[in-house]
């Protein structure tokens, strides 16, 4: 980041502990290509909206464990206001649209997740503000 | 003319196949694709793939309704997005 940068804020997504004694872990999969690419779009629209000197945005994918870093999102910007708001807006829009699909896997089975309300409602609740 | 299907997470699972290669007359849309993949996969698996949930790309950009395709077009079908 240059030398006018004045806030880096940094967002770490672990794995929880999976519910269920049989759930071991995560499996992620991803499209490549168009991953990387609606990853690009959600850093383009926060640099738009916010003024930002740097963004790094890194995603795992394949076979996750419980308390495995999962993402890593770091925006710097002048000031710590736009650092927080874009890093929590990327991280609301990865949530929803970045090309991935995620397993939960059972020692027995395993199953596809679902989208939450929750996911769909922080993505909405971004087009309301500023 | 060739193009590319891929399938991704439950739905490559319930196709039993990740990728696979079509032949299609010229100037074939995104719905007479399915038409043709409905005889070489079958009328279960088509009907999986005209679910509400379902999301189709060409060439790795989101479309929705029907599309123009071209020689060597990669089109995708795959389920809601669940990342981050």
């Amino acid at each position: 980041m240059s030398g006018r940068g004045g806030a880096l804020v940094a967002f770490a997504g672990l794995v929880r502990e999976l519910q269920g004694d049989d759930l071991v872990g995560l499996y992620l999969e991803h499209y490549p290509g168009m991953t990387e690419k609606s990853i690009e779009t959600i850093v383009e629209n926060a640099s738009q909206r916010w003024s930002l000197l740097d963004v790094v945005v890194i995603h795992r994918v394949g076979k996750l464990l419980a308390k495995d870093q999962i993402v890593l999102v770091l925006v710097g910007s002048a000031h710590r206001g736009d650092a927080f708001a874009a890093c929590e807006y990327i991280m609301d829009l990865l949530k929803t649209e970045a090309v991935f699909w995620k397993k939960e896997m059972g020692r027995f089975s395993a199953r596809w997740v679902e989208s939450t309300p929750d996911d769909h409602r922080r993505k909405s609740s971004w087009s309301d503000k500023k | 003319m060739k193009v590319k299907v891929v399938f991704f997470a439950s739905l490559r699972e319930d196709m039993g196949v990740e990728e696979i290669y079509v032949l299609l007359p010229e100037s074939c849309t995104t719905d007479s694709l399915l038409e043709v993949l409905s005889a070489r996969l079958g009328k279960k698996a088509v009907a999986l793939l005209c679910g509400d949930s379902v999301r189709m790309a060409v060439n790795q950009e989101m479309i929705d309704g029907a599309r123009q395709l071209f020689e060597n077009d990669e089109i995708a079908y795959f389920p809601r997005i669940t990342g981050g």
